[in-house]
């Protein structure tokens, strides 16, 4: 019954089938730090002259990247802060907050804060009871809203790049559900390093997880006892995403390393593609309301909240 | 975080836990299994009749 770690001999408390690797938690903390740091290194991330900020939600991903960034950098003399975005969503931003709060305030963490209230005057609660509850509609809002939101944060912090904790599994779907929305432009923005086009008023959005499965930082929290919530938004509705999910998720179990074998290869196709001219009709602008960079006239946020003042 | 307690009978005897959530219907990706409160992992042969904790915690 009892399975040995295959370097050390001690307990193992998890199996990598895509390595058949049985690992003990010392050497699978080491493992899955190795691979934290090798890809910050293999994608150039981030450089010591960086002004780093963690969007942290609360969640496992977002705290164990903060603690994370924290643990590795906080000795070399990279300088770094968390932020955190209260959207506004009653019974849930509260009890975010108050995680990530309590964490930045143990570490002696800065924290940046703001709401899509404060920016936008409206929260995603309001938003919700206008949309009545419509499927997708609020979380369209809510991303929208955010990234808006973090973007203007770093700027006023004068931060260079904003980390975010999107994992193996969710690049793998989101490749996937571009790739079968033919939706070119969007397939070949993702990446370890969000965007094509170097911007002055955009920060760089970069995954260190970017080949980290989503399981393994699930068990690496809980592992070292990081702190994290785990409740959906009330408002969580994500049917299409949750259908490549349980696609991948499946074809991992009978083929493992799926995941990682797709990641690969669209990394391999991105880097063969001539990705400047399929987007060189996309001339960049100033949006006619918020005058922050867009691809059009007037950018999603600003055309979602003009769209939501009519209703 | 949701968890379920599994009791592992007669007929589930040598098989790895992998095997056993696949029988159940559980995605072995998508969770974590305790014994005992310790976590194990999935490639653990079941040798004994016992209960096993599953921590899903991909949603």
């Amino acid at each position: 019954m009892k399975v040995v770690c295959e370097k050390c001999k001690k307990d193992a408390i998890i199996y990598l089938a895509y390595g058949r690797h049985n690992l003990c938690i010392d050497h699978f903390n080491n493992f899955f730090e190795s691979r934290f740091k090798k890809t910050i290194r293999q994608y150039k991330l981030f450089s010591q002259k960086d002004y780093l900020g963690v969007a942290t939600s609360g969640g496992k991903d977002s705290m164990v990247l903060l603690y994370l960034i924290n643990k590795i950098f906080k000795d070399k003399k990279i300088k770094f802060c968390a932020i955190f975005v209260d959207e506004g969503t009653d019974n849930y931003s509260n009890k975010t907050f108050q995680v990530v709060k309590d964490f930045c305030k143990k570490e002696s963490i800065k924290l940046v804060t703001s709401s899509h209230k404060k920016e936008f005057q409206i929260s995603t609660q309001e938003i919700g009871e206008k949309y009545n509850r419509k499927e997708g509609t609020v979380c369209t809002y809510c991303g929208v809203l955010r990234r808006k939101t973090l973007n203007r944060l770093a700027n006023k912090e004068k931060i260079t790049k904003l980390l975010t904790g999107h994992n193996l599994d969710d690049e793998a779907q989101t490749v996937l559900m571009n790739l079968l929305d033919n939706d070119v432009i969007r397939f070949f923005r993702t990446g370890p390093e969000t965007g094509i086009i170097d911007l002055k008023d955009t920060k760089p959005r970069i995954k260190p997880f970017y080949m980290t499965p989503e399981k393994e930082i699930a068990a690496y929290a809980l592992y070292n006892k990081i702190p994290f919530h785990d409740c959906n938004c009330p408002f969580f509705r994500t049917a299409k995403r949750n259908h490549f999910r349980s696609f991948l998720n499946d074809t991992e179990v009978i083929h493992p390393g799926s995941k990682f074998s797709l990641i690969k290869s669209f990394l391999k196709i991105k880097e063969l593609s001539n990705i400047e001219k399929i987007i060189d009709n996309k001339q960049l602008k100033k949006c006619k309301i918020c005058n922050e960079d867009t691809s059009q006239e007037i950018c999603k946020a600003c055309q979602l909240i003009e769209k939501i003042k009519k209703i | 975080m949701l968890t379920k307690k599994v009791t592992i009978t007669k007929e589930d005897l040598n098989k790895t836990i992998r095997e056993i959530l696949i029988d159940l219907n559980i995605s072995p990706e998508r969770v974590l299994v305790k014994i005992n409160n310790q976590f194990k992992p999935i490639s653990t042969v079941i040798k004994t009749e016992t209960e096993i904790e599953i921590l899903v915690v991909i949603k």
